[in-house]
């Protein structure tokens, strides 16, 4: 029995709140921190201590929520699924989505590959990527940071390791662009039958990639995956489908946003800039409070398993919950003062952009590694980076599932002939 | 089972055990204490279950893999007997040690 809803605070399904949810998340950890959205039935738990409770209850609440793969609520779950088998392969629960006894032996094939060691021996080629991409605009003394820059930048890592041509990044984006898109639990069914003819594209792609590796094996990612055996054999066509492509989604779009996050952040604190081009170290720190004040991935699903409560309201088996990673990310309850911008907070690392316990991102380190080398970058051959006049303020974008600029124009001093 | 003298970053001791099915930091975590975030989940990807192992228990240690030796470096507060938890397994032979939580990064 759901309890009865006590006011109405507006829906994540909305245009407005989606277009800036930080306001709304705000309110309901004041007013509702576990609350029933009108607009999709979904409960939304906002605040930190209640979103880890349920992260470390992965038994009872599931990860395989039928928002981003399944869909089985849609109104066009069978038609999908009909296009699937025929012309692309079944979507499976592996790495996000997926839950025991599936999920730890999929991310046990991935975990040993974005590890400390490798992001630090990745961490000159990130840098080569960004000095390239700056040295192709650094004499004009403007640039569209999205395209010429945020959106390449880990696009470029995450292909050079799985094994993709860096030509082919353009589809790659239009592709991630749709998975994020699909992430939409009111999405109309003309749109997802849309989107999902670009899934079965990628789908398709990426099982073309995966079969050459498998007739002859290379040292990257895609090969490892088509490769890889464990007890259990060799992953299906599906499984491996799957797995490549959180992977290369994952790899790019989120990384991308949070660039774009931190630029501008550092542009609206002149001061801040000042400190952190007086001293890099302070970089990182940086990163980790855009990271908190930024989800680039603001919200997450679980499926309740049973009939639960979470902070004294009754979720029945079944309901969809919605993490907001984003409104623990300023719940007064955990942080002080959570509205300022403030690098040298304690526990500045603990917020939740990435997740916690088992699903905690696989890229993290990676994804870091690439933002900390892209501010470090613009900030030094950059000279005197600002917004550019020429162009609205950037805004965030109103989208379900990703906290977006929608551009970020700069100009800066070009360098003086030598 | 494994006996284990826990001090938290205030200095308080508290006698817990950890099962030899268990990693030291889920030793720590079911043991209540919440100083040890374990971010990752124990995948050896953060170093928030960064520990000192006291001196006579130390070299007893399988030794820390690259890995866990990189993201060690990356804490400012690495001293000569720093290890993360979640790469240490519970071991009965261990029992007795004195393990202390690091400072907050």
């Amino acid at each position: 029995m759901n309890a009865p809803q006590a006011r109405d605070f507006g829906s994540l399904s909305s245009k407005e709140v989606r277009g800036c949810p930080i306001p709304f998340f705000k309110n309901l950890l004041s007013e509702a921190p576990v609350y029933r959205d009108p607009g999709t039935g979904h409960y939304i738990v906002t605040r930190y201590a209640d979103v880890i409770q349920i992260c470390n209850q992965p038994r009872l609440f599931l990860n395989q929520a039928d928002i981003m793969i399944g869909r089985a609520k849609s109104p066009v779950a069978a038609e999908v699924q009909k296009r699937f088998r025929e012309r692309g392969f079944p979507e499976l629960h592996t790495l996000s989505t997926a839950d025991h006894p599936n999920h730890p032996r999929f991310r046990g094939m991935v975990d040993k590959v974005f590890t400390p060691t490798f992001v630090k021996g990745v961490e000159p080629k990130i840098r080569k990527i960004a000095d390239d991409l700056i040295d192709a605009f650094v004499d004009r003394g403007s640039v569209d940071v999205a395209n010429e820059f945020a959106n390449l930048l880990p696009m470029f890592v995450i292909v050079d390791k799985l094994g993709l041509p860096r030509d082919d990044w353009k589809k790659i984006r239009r592709w991630s662009d749709v998975i994020m898109e699909r992430n939409d639990p009111v999405l109309s069914g003309e749109r997802e039958l849309e989107l999902t003819e670009e899934v079965i594209e990628m789908q398709n792609y990426l099982h073309e990639n995966l079969e050459r590796f498998r007739r002859e094996p290379q040292d990257c990612l895609l090969s490892a995956i088509a490769n890889v055996e464990d007890e259990q054999g060799r992953l299906t066509d599906a499984e491996a489908v799957s797995i490549s492509f959180q992977i290369m989604v994952g790899g790019n779009e989120t990384s991308a946003t949070a660039i774009l996050s931190a630029v501008y952040e550092v542009l609206q604190r002149p001061d801040m800039k000042a400190k952190l081009l007086a001293d890099p170290l302070l970089i990182p720190s940086f990163v980790e409070e855009v990271l908190r004040m930024h989800s680039p991935v603001p919200v997450l699903f679980r499926l309740a398993a049973e009939d639960t409560e979470v902070a004294g309201v009754p979720i029945a088996r079944g309901s969809t919950i919605v993490l907001s990673w984003m409104g623990a990310n300023l719940d007064p309850g955990k942080w002080g003062n959570p509205d300022e911008f403030d690098i040298a907070r304690k526990g500045l690392r603990s917020h939740l952009t990435f997740g916690r316990g088992a699903h905690f991102c696989l890229g993290h380190l990676l994804a870091k590694a690439e933002l900390r080398t892209a501010l470090e970058r613009l900030l030094t051959r950059l000279p005197n980076m600002r917004l550019s006049a020429d162009y609205p303020a950037p805004q965030y974008v109103s989208h379900a599932f990703v906290h977006l600029l929608d551009s970020l124009h700069l100009e800066f001093d070009r360098p003086s002939a030598s | 089972m494994m006996d284990i003298v826990l001090i938290s970053r205030d200095g308080t001791e508290q006698s817990i055990q950890g099962g030899t099915d268990l990693s030291l930091m889920e030793a720590i975590r079911e043991s209540g204490n919440e100083e040890v975030l374990a971010l990752c989940g124990g995948n050896c990807s953060c170093s928030t279950c960064h520990v000192y192992i006291d001196g006579a228990f130390f070299d007893r240690l399988p030794p820390a893999s690259p890995d866990e030796d990189e993201l060690l470096d990356a804490s400012a507060h690495r001293r000569p007997h720093s290890r993360l938890a979640c790469q240490i397994r519970c071991d009965a032979a261990l029992g007795g040690v004195r393990v202390e939580i690091a400072a907050e990064e």
